[in-house]
């Protein structure tokens, strides 16, 4: 399945992007996607620190996905 | 026969790329029922945590942002009798002394509109998905991460003590 994943903050800074598509095997969850991206990235922020969301709205890490969908990754948020 | 406040309109969450004076100065109309309105104003400030900084960067994840925004919007006036609410952020390059929010509150009597301002500040900042990047005298620059949503709340998850509460 091929996944838009978006990195923010400093996610994006680490990965030297904010925006890849990516091709990974079918049946992976949100977590597993971010453990893949930390391997293949130096990512600064483990897993517990980061919020996912699934096509544009919050969603939990056991999340399944699927090929098209869009996968947002959160650092803690500082706005305010 | 009670009285009870009406919204003079939806409340209303927006980002904007552009300085908020515009907005500000366009004022909006609280309605005969409001007895108060409550402006809030985060300013740039010109150091955090014992740095000198010369200006920040706001980044939003805008379809969420403007989602959680509103969501958020939407609880505080089910919680609070306001008359009025309406919310602009700030996203890109600041200068300092710029406002980085801007919250307006309307209600019937004070205290409900300061501590509706209160309240929907405190929640734009552990919950809606933007990001402060700090730019330094120094030259350094550096994304400012204190907040993790309402599922992770308290100063004693952050492994850094400071006054979140005097932040813009």
């Amino acid at each position: 399945m091929t996944l838009t994943i978006d990195l923010f903050a400093q996610l994006g800074d680490d990965a030297g992007q904010s925006r890849l598509r990516a091709d990974f095997p079918d049946g992976l969850n949100a977590g597993a996607v971010y453990d893949l991206l930390a391997l293949s990235y130096p990512l600064s922020l483990s897993r517990a620190q980061v919020r996912p969301a699934l096509n544009d709205e919050f969603t939990d890490w056991d999340a399944p996905l699927a090929d098209g969908d869009r996968l947002a990754l959160l650092p803690p948020v500082s706005g305010g | 026969m009670s009285m009870t406040p009406q919204l003079t309109g939806p409340p209303r969450f927006e980002l904007s790329a552009e300085p908020l004076e515009p907005q500000i100065r366009a004022g909006r109309l609280p309605g005969s029922a409001s007895g108060a309105v409550v402006t809030f104003e985060g300013l740039v400030r010109d150091h955090h945590e014992g740095r000198a900084v010369k200006g920040l960067s706001y980044q939003a994840y805008p379809a969420l942002a403007l989602k959680e925004g509103q969501r958020l919007l939407d609880e505080a006036a089910a919680r609070f009798p306001l008359t009025g609410l309406y919310v602009v952020h700030r996203t890109g390059d600041l200068a300092l002394g710029e406002a980085a929010v801007w919250i307006w509150a309307a209600a019937g009597h004070r205290r409900e509109a300061f501590e509706a301002a209160s309240w929907v500040l405190d929640e734009i900042k552990s919950r809606v998905p933007i990001w402060k990047l700090e730019h330094y005298a120094d030259g350094e620059r550096a994304w400012v991460a204190c907040h993790h949503g309402p599922a992770h709340p308290g100063p004693a998850r952050h492994g850094h003590p400071h006054d979140h509460e005097a932040r813009p």
